[in-house]
């Protein structure tokens, strides 16, 4: 799908689990912060800002997320679409310290490479990594 | 003569003898409430039952033989007239034959009281054309019907004064307001509309109701199914005659006795002039006395007003918060007249450049909120708003001084922004502060989105403070190798994050969010320096000489206290030599608190614990700067580790670093080392103490001992330590790290796509880095070696194979490909060995000087 930038956030992003989709909220209004406030020159300050959200972002939804799987017996009934979840969170973890450190040695990644990153993780893990898991989650309970 | 079982003596009589009554017949009659009374032909009472002589105030036996005649009866008509005898009902009938119905007569009886009786008559034995030869009268006794008919007219009559005399609306109708059954002659005046159109449809009044009132009051009446009283709100309502007036009205269920809600009624009164004063009163108490805009109070009705309405319909509001840029100035200089002065201004362009129905209200000084209802959207807002700025914009004349202001605007959104009012001000606040923050004279939209981040960056930190509580936290330790002694020197402590649900987490992960809060920075920092110091004594209980690396945080550093906190912890492990303890501060923190470094410097050197100033090279510390750092060790960047076999650039850093370090007597370690070439290459430069996963990745204290007595060290390591790399030859080094480069580059253009790969490295022998060294510098100092000669030989080959490959490449042809990349292989080996050849032989032993 094309994504349009800035991006609004509407009903195609809901995977029906509430707490799961306002933190979604919060990954769109960073790109959205990453398109509006970055210019062409690089800012620093405000790259570590951003990335540092994206941090504490990556703890407090991926334990949401993590811990609701967990709860609903996500790994034993679909245990492929588990790894292959976990794995995409332990990635973007990654994505971002490499992204840190390659700021710290003054290779200062670009407004666009980031928004590309942040729109690839949009379009191939929310839009569809956890729609899996919304559709799952949102099924009733299993006797 | 008979008795009959109700004790009445039966008159014989010629006629009734004939028809005596039977036991039965004559209980019948004596148990009815009517009274039957039989009168013979001239009048006389021959019969009557116990009801009857009741009635009449006699006892049965007074009655008996008593004609209609006689001249005791005192009867009237019911105007209150004589009732002569001869006209009873019974004289009548003998007279003529014919039965009277429902004749009404009042009797007064012999204990003065009255009795009104509703008489019938049935003529008896009558034959054709003959009269009757008796009458039989029946009595009923309608006193009580009489006397609550007098008492209903009477207060008919009463009702209808009181009806026609108050100006009080009151009505009946149906609980489902469809019908209305009775409203009192009040409403004809008031609301100025037919009565009879209400009596037709129970709804006509609220077509007179004012349209901004209606659905209000639509919203709030009771329906079929619920009904309580209820007191409806304050509504106007618009007169025949064009006049509004003020209605205040209540209604309530009238209920049967099982229950059931029959019908509803209710009051309706014009309370024009006492709500009109009483409006008057309440806007004095909610106008802000300089520029007559509603004061905080109104504000805050308002915005519920407004929230309503959102609710109600689904539109928007807009909470706009706009604040003076340098009012104080005005005040300051023309004084507060002046300042006043501009307010009262500034309200009324405020006033104009908003729609008539939102609000301008002042919270005091130069603040000013607006609401905005009715909007579609944020741009319908901001152009609002815009318009709002230029209207301020426009020059004030004050004291015939022209003055210039502007204001800055926060705004937020109901219902996206969906808080109660103050939570909306608070929003709309910090809004206009980042306009402020901007630059001022701006339009800032409150975003709530941030509400949310905030809230959960706040939870992630929460939950690290809650890990500290329970245990989550974990040390593992890196070993710091010395290579020229072939001992593990130091380890290093490094935190990780096991995390109940996510696993573990290194420190690059969650280390960046303490950012934000000092406090649990120093939480954290103090609980590594505990464990890390605990655990160097347990190692130095064991016997063993190991160093312990700890790094402080940024937080840290700037505390004056951690000097005395470390003292502290050493004090409480009174066997452990300070000098164990080494703290890694980062380069670029200490060069970002100048200050606290130094004063932790020489706090350090007055305990005996050592400093390192980690991740060197990425803070431009200058020369001059690192002389008034006295550490003990500078660690260089690991990212310089990564690329110095690749990126001559930053081998010459590695190289210029371990330089200084030798020059002011600093240790240098190497961190990051990934591979034993890297290390084999430092030692060469001179550097000896190396960390990295080519030697060992962190790991759990316990498993430490173990690993140490594992541990062998490359002999070459010592060899290499042995000779010293003279300050020119590390230009051979230089030459060796250009090669590298060459070579990595030439892969990734045979690897790379036709359309994207650009040009493939240099392929003149003598024209790419290595060439021009060969050729220039390295020719004239070292042309007499034949390691020289050879490598250049290797060099040329190399060099052969390449432009051959990068042909067959650029032609497209695959065939061959695979064996000339093997053979490439190959010769870049045998030309490496070659270098290493040749730096062997113009090093010499350290001391041959």
């Amino acid at each position: 799908m094309d994504i349009e930038i800035p991006l609004v956030w509407d009903d195609r992003f809901l995977t029906g689990v509430d707490k799961i989709d306002e933190q979604h909220r919060v990954l769109v209004d960073t790109l959205n912060e990453a398109h509006d406030r970055l210019g062409d020159q690089p800012d620093i300050g405000l790259l570590d800002e951003i990335t540092r959200n994206l941090l504490s972002y990556a703890i407090y939804h991926f334990e949401t997320e993590e811990t609701l799987m967990a709860e609903a017996g996500y790994g034993v009934q679909c245990p492929e679409d588990q790894e292959k979840h976990l794995l995409e969170h332990r990635n973007f973890s990654q994505t971002v310290v490499n992204l840190r450190n390659n700021i710290r040695e003054g290779h200062v990644i670009s407004r666009d490479e980031l928004i590309t990153f942040l729109s690839h993780w949009l379009v191939h893990h929310i839009l569809h990594t956890d729609m899996h898991l919304g559709a799952y989650l949102s099924q009733p309970p299993r006797p | 003569m008979t008795v009959n079982q109700a004790g009445l003596p039966l008159t014989p009589d010629a006629t009734m003898a004939k028809h005596p009554l039977s036991d039965m017949h004559a209980d019948i009659l004596a148990s009815l409430e009517q009274g039957i009374v039989v009168q013979d032909r001239a009048g006389a009472i021959i019969f009557s039952n116990p009801a009857a002589a009741n009635m009449l105030g006699l006892s049965v036996d007074q009655m008996q033989g008593r004609s209609s005649l006689d001249p005791r009866w005192q009867a009237i008509h019911e105007d209150g007239s004589a009732y002569p005898g001869d006209t009873h009902p019974a004289m009548r009938t003998l007279a003529d034959g014919m039965p009277v119905r429902g004749d009404i007569m009042g009797i007064h009886k012999p204990d003065g009281t009255l009795t009104w009786i509703s008489v019938n008559t049935e003529p008896l034995g009558q034959h054709r054309n003959t009269l009757p030869q008796a009458v039989a009268a029946i009595f009923t006794d309608i006193s009580l019907q009489r006397g609550l008919q007098a008492e209903l007219e009477t207060s008919q009559a009463r009702f209808n004064q009181l009806a026609q005399n108050i100006d009080i609306v009151f009505w009946v109708g149906s609980p489902d307001w469809k019908r209305i059954d009775y409203v009192s002659p009040a409403y004809e005046p008031l609301w100025q509309r037919p009565v009879t159109n209400l009596l037709d449809n129970g709804m006509d009044w609220l077509e007179a109701v004012l349209d901004e009132d209606r659905a209000t009051l639509l919203d709030h009446i009771p329906q079929a199914h619920d009904w309580k009283p209820f007191m409806f709100p304050p509504y106007r309502i618009r007169r025949g005659d064009g006049s509004i007036r003020w209605i205040q009205a209540k209604a309530f269920p009238i209920v049967d006795m099982i229950g059931h809600i029959t019908s509803v009624a209710g009051v309706a009164q014009d309370i024009t002039e006492r709500y009109e004063e009483q409006l008057h009163l309440t806007e004095l108490a909610h106008l802000d006395s300089l520029t007559q805009l509603p004061n905080r109070s109104l504000l805050s009705d308002r915005m519920h007003q407004g929230m309503a309405h959102c609710r109600r319909t689904g539109s928007m509001m807009a909470v706009c918060l706009l604040d003076l840029d340098g009012f104080k100035a005005v005040n300051d200089t023309l004084g507060h007249e002046a300042g006043d002065a501009l307010l009262i201004q500034l309200a009324s362009r405020l006033t104009q450049a908003v729609r008539a129905d939102d609000t301008v209200a002042r919270l005091g000084g130069d603040e000013f909120v607006l609401l905005l209802g009715h909007i579609d959207g944020a741009g319908e807002a901001e152009a609002t708003l815009q318009r709002v700025l230029t209207a301020i914009a426009l020059p004030y004349s004050i004291h015939d001084h022209a003055v210039s202001i502007s204001a800055s605007i926060g705004v937020t959104f109901y219902p996206s922004d969906n808080g109660d009012s103050n939570t909306l001000l608070r929003h709309a606040d910090h809004a206009m502060y980042l306009a402020k923050q901007a630059g001022k004279n701006r339009i800032h939209m409150f975003n709530p989105v941030l509400e949310i981040r905030d809230r959960e960056n706040r939870n992630a930190l929460a939950n690290i403070r809650r890990a500290i509580q329970h245990q989550q936290f974990e040390l593992h330790y890196q070993p710091i190798i010395d290579s020229r002694r072939g001992r593990v020197a130091a380890v290093e402590a490094l935190i990780r994050w096991n995390h109940p649900v996510l696993g573990i987490l290194p420190a690059s992960e969650f280390l960046p969010l303490l950012q934000s809060d000092n406090a649990l920075t120093l939480q954290l920092g103090l609980w590594v320096l505990e464990g890390a110091i605990h655990q160097a004594e347990c190692w130095h209980r064991q016997g063993m000489d190991l160093g312990v690396h700890i790094n402080l945080f940024a937080g840290q550093v700037q505390d004056s206290s951690v000097v005395d906190i470390v003292k502290n912890l050493l004090g409480r492990h009174p066997i452990l030599p300070a000098e164990r303890i080494t703290l890694e501060v980062m380069e670029s923190c200490a060069l970002d608190s100048i200050v606290a470094t130094r004063r932790l410097i020489e706090g350090s050197q007055a305990t005996g614990i050592k400093l390192a100033l980690d991740d060197f090279g990425t803070g431009n510390t200058s020369i001059s700067r690192l002389r008034r750092f006295p550490v003990h060790m500078l660690k260089i960047d690991k990212s310089f580790i990564r690329n110095m076999l690749l990126d001559p650039e930053d081998m010459t850093i590695v190289e210029a670093i371990i330089s200084l370090g030798m020059a002011y007597g600093h240790h240098v370690v190497a961190e990051g080392v990934e591979n034993l070439d890297q290390i084999w290459m430092l030692t060469e430069m001179g550097c000896h103490m190396v960390q990295g996963y080519a030697l060992a990745h962190p790991m759990a204290a316990d498993a430490i001992p173990a690993w140490i007595n594992r541990f062998t060290p490359d002999p070459r390591w010592r060899m290499n330590a042995m000779r010293h790399l003279d300050r020119d030859d590390f230009q051979l080094l230089l030459a060796e790290s250009h090669h590298q480069q060459w070579h990595s580059q030439l892969i990734s253009w045979l690897r790379g796509d036709e359309g994207t790969r650009g040009d493939p490295p240099c392929l003149d022998p003598a024209g790419c880095n290595f060439g021009r060294w060969y050729h220039g510098d390295g020719m004239e100092r070292y042309s007499h070696l034949a390691a020289f000669q050879e490598a250049g030989r290797q060099h040329e080959h190399l060099h052969g194979i390449a432009q051959a490959l990068v042909q067959q490449r650029l032609q497209a042809t695959s065939s061959g490909c695979r064996e000339l990349e093997a053979r490439l292989q190959d010769s870049c080996e045998v030309f490496t060995h070659a270098l290493a050849q040749l730096r062997r032989d113009v090093s010499r032993p350290i001391g041959s000087h």
